[in-house]
């Protein structure tokens, strides 16, 4: 009975023993890990959007390791490039930040394992030989690394499904809701709608609208007594911008958003007009526009402004050069029409 | 009248004119003897010559609509007398049954035969406008014992009312400018391309009436304008409403004739005549746009009315503002004025709070989708691809523009110009209708045919005075002062002229511009256009007019030659025709569209139900007389996203849709064989992006190789599987080889398709048209048998059953 209750005794006691040994060796473990995740989250309460900016050797600590209590999603940017108007990197940043602040947010930065997600910067400048080791030679690039992804000396290979890839999004810059679908796709993380700053979500929206209903009620008063808006001249002026950008295309390069000019392939030289039927580049409608708008203006010019001016040799000259204008205009229009359509009018006769 | 009315020369001054003048010579304005005798011969003289004017006015008219009819009949003498494209058939569907059960019986007309199992209420759908049209002709046609098909009717509607479209510019025109002007501008609208698209014989479609209706309502406003008669008040009223009933596009005007009011309350124009031609028209006509189904409470209740509603406030207010001040003394007014502009602004924030809350209230701000399109030109591309989809929703290039207008649209700048000289209520209606037609067709291609009218108005205007010019210029003697006009109005006389615009008698400075100078509105550095001779006795020296007018003359013919060729060789294609010319000039015609049709009609069961992708709904319940699932009326953008869906699917999961559908059968349009492009592959996109709209897991980019859509080896797993391609290139691998001796070789994406042994387990081919444009397939009860699956004859499964996995129709040969 004594030998019985004594092995239970034993048993029970081995059982705690290995019960209190076990936590503690995961907690020998796991201890800088910790360390490093309430580090991480203390780094992102810092930042204002959650968004934490590391060097090379942050970077190494803290992606280092065969596996971290953690994920991070890391957007690789370069300050030099900022300005690039192809890259938009200073917008791509600021989407990322959206994107962070929503997640912190919502409260959804953590996957369906529990693992929470960091939003991680990496500067070209600070951080080189990261760039390096991943293999990065464009931007924008952004990518997870998973918990489970081990990141030793040498070069990174990432998965390409961890990457953001241009060919999978329609438009460019990304914006935060695709950042948001690439996050849901690759983590199950939601985040939610993202919540843009705007001015209408603000408090003082109410006394804005109002202050601007007031200011602008009184600046129309005043404006409305503006003796410049007497001159039918500046209304004219005015309907033949609207006429010109319309003509142009002004509206089609908006909603295709097509460049003013592109670099020809095969010369190199910037090429102005797309010998395409469809389509058009933005300077070609632009110089249309003009060709057609001085067409117009020189006809009216004749009508209006030449019968009527005193000096007969100025009056000679202004009708030929209008004259001339409307000549040339019409012509380039038609052979412009002619090379781009390759449409042959035929006369039936 | 307007001046420059009067300035039209002495051929076509009407009647009342000549009596007038008349009146002023014998008043001794003029003090020259006048014996009754010479008054007696030049009166008859002027008589004389203004009923020669008439006469030739009269017969230049009949030209422009013979003109304007006969240009739209290439379509008939090149191809057939046919309805074209694919809503004319739904149109002429519908016509056909107002013809056949009455006026009433269209109104509570539900059919079954499209949006299985939803249904349509087509009364309560429809812009009732042109079939009421057509159906009046057809019923008045066979009162005068005429005994002529319903479809003859329709097909030659459109060019009739193009005929009545002239008609109409011309007296909108006349009404602004004169005669002179009318008629270019009838001319110019009898030819125009933009709208020759639209209204071709066979082109029954609702703009055919509506471009019409529109350039009516705008006359009858601008001679109510010009009148202030409720008569004329009334008549635009019922216009209005008839354009309601006829076209979606009202709402164009329903905002243009606002922003007119507005213009004229705000530029010191407010008259009784505003008031009585704008008014009446808002109330009567809203009341009117209320009783048509499709409209229904919207008049009332859509953003796109409010803007109408709320001038009608402003115009009261106005009016109410300058009675007060008719009647108080000034000192009262003034402190009137601060009190009712206090309170004035705080009703206004009130209502404003209302109107955004309601209006905020609405996912799209109250604005119905294609309206919202049009104010921020992204927002379709972003969040409509049903609207995105269409072709005709496209925004337009440059080119564009010179197809569809041509010369016109080097005539607006000049057109905008001329209206500004003199500014009258009317010519200040034609600016507006310009530049907003000109900034929305910048938007939509499709609204080029609102702006055409108007280029056609403006470049009327424009190319009449020019000509008018030229040709004074032509005729007057060198260097001699030539007898004063009254359409040369000084560039001084800038500021606002109320309409009818005042005489200027051309003595020194117009009195216009002194009576402007006098309160200070109006150019006040008068210096600055010492240079110029203001008296308007001016011309441009002769050899300029010369060289001017040979080429306007040309310009003017080359527009005619233009229109004429556009018409003949880009707009009469009916669409379900397709014709070829071999280079030996013989015509091969492809009627794969008909056959297909015929196909379905006379070999399947009438209750069967066919699924296609939406742009042929309207053809299938037209010409096939079958019921189909979705069609092109896109009220229910779920259901054309489930048809979507089903198309982009794996051929297991389409069938299940197809089943859950009652669907028989599947049509699929297919242009590889024979190089048409405008066929299912090339739209497959639209499918994926519509479906992927509703349902998730459609994803675009599962379809996209490297972000480019091609079908060849490199095409993505989920484009080679989807029902789509299976439909589309099934046993076209072999087929193939007899076209282009290629095999699999596909000539619109020009490139050899990346699977070839395409084999169907859930579908049956049951039809494919001669040159392959219409493959219809049959929707299996259940799937064909699988060869691995175990045959229970044999004791033993087979050790091996992946090489001889395939059911047989693999080889090639059609499944019976």
């Amino acid at each position: 009975m004594v030998a019985g209750s004594t092995g239970w005794v034993l048993a029970i006691c081995l059982c705690l023993s290995f019960a209190a040994a076990k936590p503690r060796h995961s907690a020998s473990e796991a201890s800088p890990s910790d360390a490093r995740l309430a580090e991480l989250e203390h780094l992102a309460s810092q930042t204002k959007d959650h968004v934490i900016q590391l060097n090379t050797a942050a970077f190494d600590r803290f992606a280092g390791g065969k596996r971290r209590p953690y994920a991070l999603v890391i957007f690789l940017t370069a300050r030099h490039l900022v300005d690039k108007p192809q890259l938009q990197l200073g917008k791509l940043r600021r989407e990322f930040g959206l994107l962070s602040s929503q997640a912190a947010k919502s409260g959804n930065e953590r996957d369906a394992a529990g693992l929470r997600h960091f939003f991680i910067v990496l500067d070209f400048h600070d951080s080189e030989p990261v760039f390096h080791r991943l293999g990065v030679n464009t931007l924008p690039y952004i990518f997870r690394l998973p918990s489970s992804k081990a990141i030793e000396a040498g070069a990174i290979k990432l998965r390409p499904d961890d990457q953001m890839r241009m060919e999978d999004y329609s438009s460019f810059p990304w914006s935060a809701n695709d950042m948001a679908g690439f996050l849901q796709e690759k983590t199950g993380i939601s985040v939610g709608t993202i919540d843009r700053p705007s001015l209408f979500n603000s408090r003082l929206f109410p006394v804005l609208a109002l202050a601007f209903v007031a200011a602008g009620t009184y600046v129309a008063y005043r404006i409305y007594y503006l003796p410049i808006l007497k001159n039918l001249g500046l209304w004219l002026a005015a309907s033949l911008v609207v006429f010109w950008f319309s003509a142009s295309g002004g509206m089609h390069n908006i909603i295709r958003g097509v460049p003013l000019v592109m670099p020809d392939m095969k010369t190199g030289k910037v090429q102005m007009f797309l010998q395409q039927a469809q389509g058009q580049l933005g300077a070609e409608g632009f110089i249309m526009g003009t060709l057609y708008t001085a067409c117009g203006l020189s006809v009216a010019v004749l009508t209006w402004l030449a019968p009527n001016l005193k000096d007969r040799g100025i009056q000679r000259g202004v009708s030929y050069l209008a004259l001339l204008t409307g000549l040339v205009s019409f012509y380039q229009v038609i052979s412009n029409y002619r090379w781009k359509t390759n449409y042959r009018m035929g006369w039936f006769f | 009248m307007s001046s420059a009315q009067r300035a039209e020369g002495q051929l076509v001054k009407q009647k009342p004119v000549a009596q007038k003048e008349v009146a002023t010579i014998s008043n001794g304005d003029i003090d020259l003897p006048v014996s009754s005798a010479d008054l007696k011969s030049s009166r008859a003289e002027k008589l004389n010559r203004s009923a020669a004017a008439q006469i030739i006015n009269g017969f230049a008219l009949l030209g422009i609509c013979v003109l304007a009819f006969c240009i739209r009949l290439f379509s008939v003498v090149k191809y057939e007398s046919v309805i074209h494209e694919f809503d004319p058939y739904f149109n002429y569907r519908v016509t056909g049954f107002l013809t056949r059960e009455g006026f009433y019986n269209l109104w509570n007309w539900f059919d079954e035969h499209t949006w299985y199992p939803l249904g349509r209420v087509i009364g309560g759908t429809i812009y009732p406008g042109l079939m009421w049209t057509a159906g009046v002709l057809y019923n008045v046609l066979h009162l005068l014992n005429i005994p002529i098909h319903v479809q003859e009717v329709c097909v030659f509607l459109a060019p009739l009312f193009s005929a009545f479209c002239a008609l109409s510019a011309y007296l909108f025109v006349k009404e602004i400018r004169g005669q002179g002007a009318g008629l270019m501008a009838a001319a110019f609208t009898a030819v125009v391309p933009s709208y020759i698209s639209r209204s071709v014989a066979g082109s029954f479609d609702n703009e055919g009436v509506a471009i019409f209706a529109l350039i009516f309502v705008f006359y009858l406003y601008v001679k109510t304008l010009n009148t202030g008669s409720l008569a004329w008040a009334t008549a635009s009223a019922m216009a209005y409403l008839y354009m309601v009933m006829s076209w979606g596009g009202y709402s164009f005007i329903i905002n243009l004739l606002p922003i007119h009011c507005l213009a004229c309350v705000f530029t010191g124009r407010l008259s009784h005549r505003l008031y009585v031609a704008y008014a009446p028209l808002i109330v009567m006509g809203t009341i009117g746009a209320a009783m048509i189904p499709v409209v229904g409470f919207n008049a009332v209740l859509m953003s796109e009315h409010f803007g109408a509603f709320f001038a009608f406030g402003v115009l009261h207010g106005a009016l109410f503002i300058r009675y007060v001040k008719s009647v108080l003394p000034a000192k009262a007014y003034q402190a009137a004025k601060t009190l009712v502009l206090t309170g004035g602004v705080a009703i206004i924030g009130v209502l404003l709070a209302l109107i955004t809350g309601y209006v905020m209230a609405s996912p799209t701000f109250g604005w119905t989708g294609r309206s919202l399109s049009l104010l921020d030109p992204t927002y379709a591309s972003k969040y409509i691809p049903i609207i995105a989809s269409v072709s005709e929703h496209q925004p337009p290039a440059w080119p564009s523009y010179f197809t569809d207008i041509h010369v016109l649209v080097l005539l607006v700048p000049a057109g905008l110009a001329a209206c500004f000289r003199p500014l009258s209520d009317a010519s200040l209606f034609l600016i507006l209708y310009g530049v907003t037609a000109v900034y929305f067709s910048g938007v939509m291609v499709r609204l080029m045919l609102v702006l055409a009218p108007a280029a056609c108005c403006l470049g009327g205007v424009a190319a009449h005075e020019f000509l008018l010019a030229l040709t004074r210029a032509i005729r007057a003697p060198n260097l001699a002062p030539s007898p004063v006009t009254d359409a040369s109005v000084s560039l001084l006389d800038t500021a606002a002229a109320p309409s009818p615009a005042p005489k200027s008698k051309g003595k020194g400075k117009s009195s216009a511009a002194k009576a402007e100078k006098a309160k200070g509105k109006g150019v006040t550095a008068e210096s600055m256009f010492d240079f110029l001779d203001t008296s308007g006795k001016g011309r441009i020296p002769r050899d300029v007019a010369w060289i001017g007018l040979v080429a306007a003359t040309l310009g003017l013919i080359f527009y005619i030659g233009h229109c004429v060729w556009v018409s003949a060789e880009m707009y009469s294609a009916p669409s379900i025709v397709l014709q070829t010319r071999d280079p030996q000039g013989g015509v091969h015609v492809f009627d794969d569209f008909r056959e297909a049709y015929g196909w379905l009609r006379f070999n399947t069961d009438p209750n069967c139900k066919v699924a296609s992708w939406w742009d042929y709904g309207y053809q299938t319940t037209a010409m096939a007389n079958r019921t189909v699932l979705v069609d092109n009326n896109t009220w229910n953008n779920t259901h054309i996203a489930t048809v979507g869906r089903a198309m982009a699917s794996p051929e297991k999961k389409a069938w299940q849709i197809y089943r859950d559908l009652d669907t028989e059968y599947v049509l699929v349009v297919f242009g590889g064989f024979i190089g048409y492009p405008s066929d299912d592959i090339n739209k497959f996109l639209w499918m994926v992006r519509i479906g992927g709209g509703v349902f998730p897991d459609i994803k675009e980019k599962d379809y996209l190789a490297q972000g480019s859509y091609r079908v060849d080896d490199q095409a993505p797993p989920a484009l080679l599987n989807c029902l789509m391609y299976k439909l589309s290139y099934y046993r076209f691998a072999e087929a193939s080889t007899m076209v282009t001796g290629r095999y699999g070789f596909d000539r619109v994406r020009n490139t050899m398709i990346g699977k070839t042994d395409i084999s169907l387990q859930y579908f049956e081919e049951v039809f494919t048209s001669e040159h392959w444009m219409v493959r219809i397939y049959r929707v299996l009860d259940r799937p064909n048998r699988e060869t691995k699956l175990k045959n229970p004859r044999r004791a033993k499964p087979p050790r091996r059953s992946s090489s001889s996995s395939r059911p047989r129709s693999a080889s090639g040969a059609p499944p019976k």
